[in-house]
């Protein structure tokens, strides 16, 4: 018989990866989110789309199924697969991503914050940039998932169906689909990012995303109105971002303008979305300090 | 032996404030006392080490490696122990603890482990289920304290690890950080301003003052010496007492509520202490040899350094 | 003389040194009239909701300093902001220098808390918190500028006044909220952990403040949880448990009175064995243990006073040749051990 006495043992085992230990942030970023029931329901309804997509797809490939409804022949508006249907599918998947991300992307960094463990996460091999890394990640997956895999997804499916030569006739689609999305992506994570270092309170940090998206067009309208311009859509990065999807989606000017989304040229837009990316990471880096020096 | 911790001309600065004036000095104990008034520079000196603030000139090594050059190795190698409220609310114990050893570089089924080892051996065996944000102060404490030694560190920072904590679990960290500094191979760093804390764990201290360091002492070979002063309390008429031993020739000073201490020349036994205790119907409830405590040492430090500062 | 009410210690008077010791309630109330020169709290009960806070207290607390010490959660707070009048007891009476707490202008002047949270007004400078303070409390401009002066030379912290508190370290905080509470010349002084943060200096010199106010006449109330410093400043202790008090008085006498633990004295000597063999001889020697190195004994004795005497001789008579004399468990720290600590085995 023995007796084992309980005491510090050091660790004698193997380490991991360095290049690519960030994503342990990562998957304990993900770990949370879909512990609330709402959220996971809400995530599960942003799939019913996809689902609306993949029949609207089989609808306009099958005669049979228009004639037993009686619908009327192809026409840009009703049952035809093309650059407005991705269009429009990718931005109703953004609203719901934009959604998910406002509700529960703030946590990511906010919890951290809360209760200043950053001190003991910065302490450790981890840099400031694989930090906000590794949270980005989980943002980006999860908006991944809702926009341009599903429509690349609805792409190669219409693609089968179709049949000879379409795929190719279509191909910049593919371009488009994934630049929007990542340039989505890419604000939506920041946004969410900055405002849940800047605010430590997560439900704040949710309001000031929400302010960012809305508020800013109040201003913007504002200017326009007073000042007779259209440059104060450039506070708008909501009409940026859908100036821009409608110039990468190839809709006719004709329609864009009748849709008055021409206000500002496409370099400006541009510049908007940019800003927006550049102000997050610069707030993303005044916030996340290991140590705080206030100066008498 | 290779020094623990290795200052070089090291300079921090502010702004156009210099913090840390070119420390140089070098540090080898087991465990290591960091202390100094409020604004000598010491908690700017461990976040330094632990790579939070950049030297404006000079460096310091930690196990021989640069803490420049070879930050992100160094940063494996050490725990942390911060004195304000660290922790994740929503996590329970396990998963923060493990969370944390995971981002030190353990694999995740060995840092499970560990967490459990870790939670267990500080004590908070039963709660670790339940999530930080409900922990009492002491339990945050040992918890901070777990996810510093989880991932096992070759060197520790512990700042001011007693905090708000009632006597019995002051007492229990007291004794966990000697286990820690005696079991393994991991050196400590305790930052702290309570001497007896520190005189209970520490071999070795490093005083700062004003940015400079006021001294450097090894405790082991200071409680070997000076065994010439007398500390005695005593119950009873303590005045008379401390006339009559002053009249036989030793220097006496007195404390209040009967404690005083004696200056005993080689010609003077204890024995005549005593006589002059039982002549009197003095009792004397305490005595032993005083060595120069971390008190003394502390105060000596700060006045060497010129005259003290009063503020701050 | 002493009483025993169940399980908790109460110790009176009779006592060598000149300093007023804590007496029962209705014992101070008949020597000293109505209670005007101490804070007097009878049959007092806080309950919030469901959750004690203190459940009977009963104390005289005199002036000079007087030591509050217990676990978390003890209801140290409660008592100390029933003292101050921030809060009514559920149950009972308290009087603070024969003003009661439902009187809190009158009572407000006279008395000084600094309490445990470290918050300040947003943008406050040093001088201006303590300026501020004193302008609440009716003083004309001259009036406060002087006296926070006098309040900041006190703690030491002239030099920084003018600065914003934000900047401050955690000890000039501390510093900051303790010239606060004096500011006004209380009479009563309540102190909440005062000592958190400081460095050594500044420890030592607000022990000596507190000592110095103590003997001014003050009654200076001091919770904290390092003992050898309650040990150091106390003229009288309370020691608290789960909302109880479990004692109150001077060390040594609580000490005394606590009978199921005879004291204990730590001998280091040339000759264990002598000594060990001469104190079986007496009757109030329970136990003499050869400790490990075998180079001293412990011995527990229920009567100390005889003991140390006995000493004397032996070490006289017999040539015993001493190293160290140590009770073992004589101070605030072992008093805590035997009447707290045994009930709070988790943190």
């Amino acid at each position: 018989m023995a007796v084992y006495k309980r005491s510090y043992k050091p660790y004698e085992g193997g380490t991991t990866s360095e290049r690519w230990r960030f994503l342990v942030l990562t998957r304990y970023g993900f770990s949370g989110l879909f512990d609330s029931r709402p959220f996971t329901g809400a995530f599960v309804l942003s799939f019913v789309p996809f689902l609306i997509g993949v029949a609207m797809i089989y609808f306009a490939h099958s005669a049979t199924l228009r004639a037993l409804l009686q619908v009327r022949g192809p026409g840009p508006d009703t049952g035809q697969i093309n650059n407005y249907f991705f269009l429009a599918f990718l931005a109703i998947q953004s609203w719901f991503s934009f959604l998910l991300i406002t509700w529960q992307g703030p946590q990511l960094i906010a919890a951290d914050l809360a209760n200043n463990a950053l001190p003991l996460i910065l302490g450790r091999p981890i840099s400031r940039t694989e930090y906000v890394l590794g949270k980005f990640l989980v943002i980006a997956s999860l908006v991944s998932v809702l926009t341009w895999i599903p429509t690349l997804l609805l792409f190669f499916l219409n693609a089968g169906m179709e049949g000879n030569g379409w795929i190719w006739s279509h191909f910049w689609m593919l371009g488009s689909i994934l630049l929007a999305s990542w340039m989505w992506i890419a604000i939506v994570g920041l946004v969410a990012l900055a405002a849940s270092a800047w605010l430590k309170w997560r439900v704040a940090a949710s309001a000031l995303m929400l302010a960012f998206f809305f508020v800013g067009p109040g201003f913007g309208a504002a200017i326009n109105v007073t000042l007779g311009t259209n440059w104060g859509h450039m506070l708008d990065v909501l009409y940026a971002v859908k100036l821009i999807w409608v110039g990468l989606f190839r809709v006719p000017v004709s329609t864009a303008q009748a849709l008055n989304m021409l206000g500002i040229p496409l370099w400006a837009a541009w510049c908007s979305v940019a800003g927006t990316c550049a102000l997050s990471l610069f707030l993303l880096n005044r916030r996340l300090k290991a140590r705080e020096v206030v100066r008498g | 032996m290779a020094p623990v911790i290795e200052l070089d001309g090291l300079e921090v600065r502010f702004g156009s404030r210099s913090v840390l004036k070119q420390l140089k000095g070098q540090l080898h104990g087991r465990c290591i006392g960091l202390l100094g008034p409020n604004g000598s520079g010491k908690s700017t000196l461990l976040n330094t080490l632990l790579g939070f603030y950049p030297p404006a000139r000079g460096t310091a090594r930690i196990f021989g490696k640069d803490i420049g050059e070879h930050s992100r190795e160094l940063r494996g190698l050490i725990g942390y122990m911060p004195e304000s409220d660290a922790f994740i609310s929503n996590l329970t114990g396990v998963r923060f603890v493990r969370y944390m050893a995971e981002l030190s570089g353990l694999p995740s089924t060995h840092a499970l482990e560990r967490a459990h080892e870790a939670l267990f051996y500080v004590g908070l065996g039963e709660v670790r289920y339940r999530k930080l944000g409900t922990y009492s102060l002491g339990m945050k404490q040992l918890a901070k304290l777990a996810q510093a030694i989880a991932h096992g560190p070759r060197l520790v920072f512990l700042d001011e690890p007693t905090n708000g904590l009632d006597p019995p679990a002051r007492n229990r960290m007291i004794q966990l950080i000697r286990e820690i500094r005696d079991a393994g191979n991991m050196h400590v760093v305790i930052s702290s301003h309570l001497l007896r804390d520190v005189d209970e764990c520490c071999d070795e201290v490093i005083i700062l003052r004003d940015g400079n360091i006021a001294g450097i002492c090894n405790l082991e070979e200071e409680r070997r010496l000076n065994r010439k002063f007398l500390e005695l309390e005593t119950h009873g008429e303590d005045h008379s007492f401390a006339d009559a031993v002053q009249q036989l020739g030793c220097e006496c000073a007195l404390f209040g509520k009967g404690r005083m201490k004696v200056v005993l020349p080689e010609t003077i036994e204890i024995r005549e202490l005593y006589q002059i205790a039982a002549q009197r119907d003095v009792q004397i409830r305490r005595m032993n040899y005083r060595r120069d405590s971390l008190e003394d040492i502390f105060l000596k430090a700060m006045q060497e350094v010129g005259a003290r500062n009063g503020s701050l | 003389m002493s009483a025993t009410t169940g399980d908790r210690v109460r110790v009176t008077g009779n006592r060598e040194d000149r300093t007023p010791s804590i007496v029962p309630a209705s014992r101070a109330q008949q020597s000293s009239g109505d209670g005007r020169d101490r804070i007097i709290l009878e049959n007092v009960s806080k309950f919030y909701g469901e959750v004690l806070g203190v459940n009977r207290v009963n104390l005289s607390i005199p002036t000079g300093v007087t030591g509050l010490v217990g676990p978390n959660g003890s209801g140290k707070t409660t008592l100390m902001n029933l003292m101050t009048g921030l809060i009514h007891p559920t149950e009972g009476r308290v009087s603070v220098l024969g003003i009661s707490p439902t009187r809190p202008e009158e009572l407000f002047r006279r008395v000084g808390y600094c309490a445990q949270f470290d918050s300040f007004p947003k943008g406050a400078t040093g001088f201006s918190f303590i300026y501020n303070t004193l302008r609440l409390h009716g003083l004309d401009d001259r009036e406060a500028v002087r006296l926070t002066h006098e309040a900041l030379e006190r703690v030491g912290m002239t030099e920084p006044a003018l600065r914003k508190v934000a900047g401050y370290s955690k000890g000039m905080r501390q510093r900051i909220r303790l010239a606060q509470a004096i500011a006004h010349h209380p009479t009563v002084l309540v102190l909440d952990e005062p000592l958190n943060g400081l460095d050594p200096m500044a420890r030592a010199e607000s022990l000596e403040l507190f000592q110095a106010l103590g003997k001014e006449g003050l009654h200076v109330i001091i919770s904290s949880h390092i003992l050898h410093e309650v040990d150091k400043m106390s003229d009288q202790v309370i020691l608290m448990s789960s909302g109880y008090v479990v004692a109150e008085g001077q060390i040594h006498t609580v000490r005394t009175e606590v009978k199921e633990h005879p004291m204990q004295i730590l001998i280091r000597c040339s000759d264990p064995n002598l000594l060990a063999s001469r104190v079986f001889a007496q009757d109030h020697v329970v136990e003499a243990k050869l400790i490990d190195d075998g180079k001293g004994v412990l011995v527990r004795t229920r009567d100390a006073d005889a003991f140390y005497l006995l000493l004397n001789q032996l070490v006289v008579k017999d040539k015993l040749a001493l190293e160290t004399v140590a009770p073992a468990d004589d101070d605030v720290n072992s008093v805590y051990q035997y009447l707290i600590g045994s009930e709070n085995k988790t943190i």
